[in-house]
C-alpha cells in the first residue's frame, strides 16, 4: 500500500497547520506520528480520513472503503448494544447471512464476546476501547488510523490492550497510522516513528531501527 | 434513597392537604358557592358528572381530539424536523410559519379557526397549531445537536442514510419526545379543551365546562377540573412506564 500526501495546505483561521506538506507512507507496517499536543497530528489523520476539509493539496492512494479509524474517544452509540454498534458499522461490508458470524469472530479475537449484548454504559473504559478496536478490525480495510486511542487508559491497561492489538495485527494484517504524544508508547509499537515539529508542520525525523537508543534524540527534537 | 423518596412523597401529600384545607377555609369564609364551592359540593358535582349518560363519551371525545392532534403534530414535526436538519431549504421555508404559529395568541387562533373550520374540527386544529411548532423546533434542534463525532464515525464506516435515520436520528427524537411527552401532551389537552369551550362541539370537556359556566354551576367547573387532573395523573403514570422501557440502555 502506498499513501502519498502532496502539497497539503491546511489552516485554522490565521494559523497555518500544514504548508506545502508532503509525506509518503508506503510501508505495510506500523507508523507512529509523534509530536507535541496540538501540533497537527490528529488533523493529518482527519484529512486522510476525509473528515477535515483542506485548502490545497491531495491525498493519493486510498479511498474511504480502505480506512478504519480507532478514535480517541470510543464513539459508541449509547442506546445500541455492542453487537448492534458493530452491526451498524459492518452492514455495508457483509451480507445478512455472514454479519453475525463476523461480529462473533471479531469479538472473540478481541476477547469481549461475553459483553456482546451489553450497552456501552455498562462497560469499563478498557472494554469500550476494545469495542472501538473491534469495529476497526471488523471493517475489511487496508489501513487503520489511530488517534491516541489509549490516552485515557491507565498504564497497565494501556499496555495490555496494546499487546492485544499487536496480536490481532499479526492475524489480521493491516497498515497502521498511529498518532501519539507518548514516546514510550510509540517505541513499544516497534514500527516507524515519524517526528512532527513546528507550525506549519515539518517532519523532523523518521526513525525505524534501534528505537530505544534513539529516544534521547527524539526527545531533543520534540 | 428509598427513605428520601418516601419523605418527599409525604411532603407532597402534606402540601396537597394544606392547599385543600386552605380552599375549604376560604370557601367557608366567603360562604358563596358561585365564587368558591366547598369541597363536599365539588365531590357531589363529581358524582353527578360521573352519573351522566354521556360521561365517557365526553372524556373520550376530548382525549381523541388531543391524541389525534398530538400524533399528527408528532408525525409532521418528525418529517419536517429531519428535512430541516438535513436540508437548510426546509428550515428557511418553515421559519415564517413557525414564528407565526408560536407568537399568535391561542384565543386569536381559536377565533380564526372557528371562522375557517367546523366547530368539531376547531379544537383539534388549535391543538395541532399550538403543539406543532414546539415539537418541530425540538426535533430539529435535537438532530442538529447530535454529536458530530458520532456522525464522523458513521462516515468512516459508510453507514447508510436509512440506518442513520433508524438507529441514530429516530432514537434521538424518541428520547426527546419522552422527555417532553407529559408537558406537551398536557398542553395539547388544555388547548383542545379551550378550543372546545369556544367551538362547542357536541361532546367534549370544554363544551361541558362552558355549559356549567352558563348555569353558574362553579362546583361543576371544579368537578371537571378534578377530572382533568386525574386524567393528567394517569398520563404521567403511563409516561413513567414508557420511560423505563425506552431508557433501559441507561441503567
Amino acid at each position: 500500500m502506498n499513501i502519498s500526501i502532496r502539497n497539503l495546505n491546511k489552516s485554522y483561521g490565521n494559523e497555518k497547520i500544514f504548508k506545502n506538506f508532503n509525506i509518503e507512507l508506503n510501508d505495510e507496517n506500523i507508523n507512529c506520528i509523534i509530536g507535541k499536543s496540538g501540533c497537527g497530528k490528529s488533523t493529518l489523520l482527519n484529512i486522510i480520513a476525509g473528515l477535515t476539509e483542506i485548502q490545497g493539496g491531495e491525498v493519493r492512494g486510498l479511498s474511504l472503503s480502505d480506512i478504519s479509524y480507532v478514535f480517541q474517544e470510543d464513539r459508541l452509540i449509547e442506546w445500541l448494544t455492542v453487537k448492534e454498534n458493530l452491526e451498524i458499522t459492518l452492514k455495508k461490508y457483509f451480507d445478512k447471512s455472514t454479519i453475525d458470524d463476523k461480529i462473533d469472530e471479531i469479538l472473540n479475537l478481541v476477547g469481549i464476546y461475553d459483553i456482546k449484548n451489553k450497552y456501552p454504559n455498562a462497560l469499563s473504559g478498557g472494554m469500550r476501547q476494545r469495542v472501538n478496536i473491534a469495529r476497526a478490525f471488523g471493517k475489511p480495510s487496508k489501513i487503520i488510523l489511530m488517534d491516541e486511542p489509549f490516552k485515557s487508559l491507565d498504564y497497565k491497561l494501556k499496555y495490555t490492550i496494546i499487546d492485544e492489538f499487536m496480536n490481532l495485527l499479526t492475524k489480521e494484517k493491516r497498515m497502521v497510522l498511529l498518532v501519539t504524544h507518548d514516546l514510550d508508547e510509540a517505541i513499544y509499537f516497534r514500527g516507524n516513528i515519524i517526528v512532527f515539529k513546528n507550525k506549519p508542520v515539518e517532519i523532523a525525523g523518521i526513525f525505524n531501527t534501534d528505537l530505544r537508543s534513539c529516544k534521547d534524540k527524539i526527545l531533543e527534537i520534540i | 434513597m428509598m427513605k428520601y423518596s418516601w419523605k418527599s412523597k409525604l411532603y407532597s401529600l402534606l402540601s396537597c392537604l394544606f392547599f385543600i384545607g386552605l380552599w375549604q377555609l376560604i370557601a367557608v369564609i366567603t360562604d358563596n358557592d358561585i365564587y368558591i364551592p366547598r369541597i363536599q359540593q365539588v365531590i357531589e358535582s363529581i358524582k353527578i358528572v360521573f352519573m351522566e349518560q354521556n360521561f365517557l363519551k365526553v372524556i373520550l371525545s376530548s382525549l381523541y381530539r388531543t391524541i389525534l392532534s398530538y400524533i399528527l403534530a408528532l408525525i409532521f414535526s418528525m418529517i419536517l424536523g429531519v428535512l430541516s436538519a438535513v436540508y437548510p431549504f426546509f428550515q428557511y421555508l418553515m421559519q415564517p410559519i413557525n414564528s407565526f404559529a408560536k407568537t399568535i395568541p391561542t384565543m386569536v387562533l381559536v377565533v380564526l379557526l372557528l371562522v375557517w373550520f367546523d366547530k368539531d374540527i376547531t379544537p383539534f386544529a388549535v391543538g395541532f397549531a399550538i403543539i406543532f411548532p414546539i415539537l418541530y423546533d425540538g426535533v430539529k434542534n435535537n438532530i442538529m445537536q447530535i454529536d458530530k463525532r458520532i456522525i464522523d464515525m458513521t462516515k468512516i464506516y459508510e453507514v447508510s442514510l436509512k440506518d442513520k435515520i433508524k438507529k441514530i436520528y429516530f432514537p434521538v427524537m424518541k428520547f426527546y419526545f419522552m422527555s417532553i411527552l407529559v408537558s406537551t401532551f398536557s398542553l395539547t389537552f388544555k388547548v383542545v379543551i379551550t378550543g372546545e369551550v369556544y367551538g362547542q362541539p357536541k361532546f367534549g370537556i370544554g363544551s361541558k365546562i362552558q355549559l356549567e359556566k352558563v348555569n353558574f354551576n362553579v362546583s361543576g367547573i371544579f368537578a371537571w377540573i378534578v377530572i382533568i387532573v386525574i386524567i393528567s395523573i394517569f398520563l404521567e403514570i403511563i409516561n413513567k412506564l414508557l420511560r423505563k422501557k425506552i431508557y433501559r440502555w441507561a441503567k
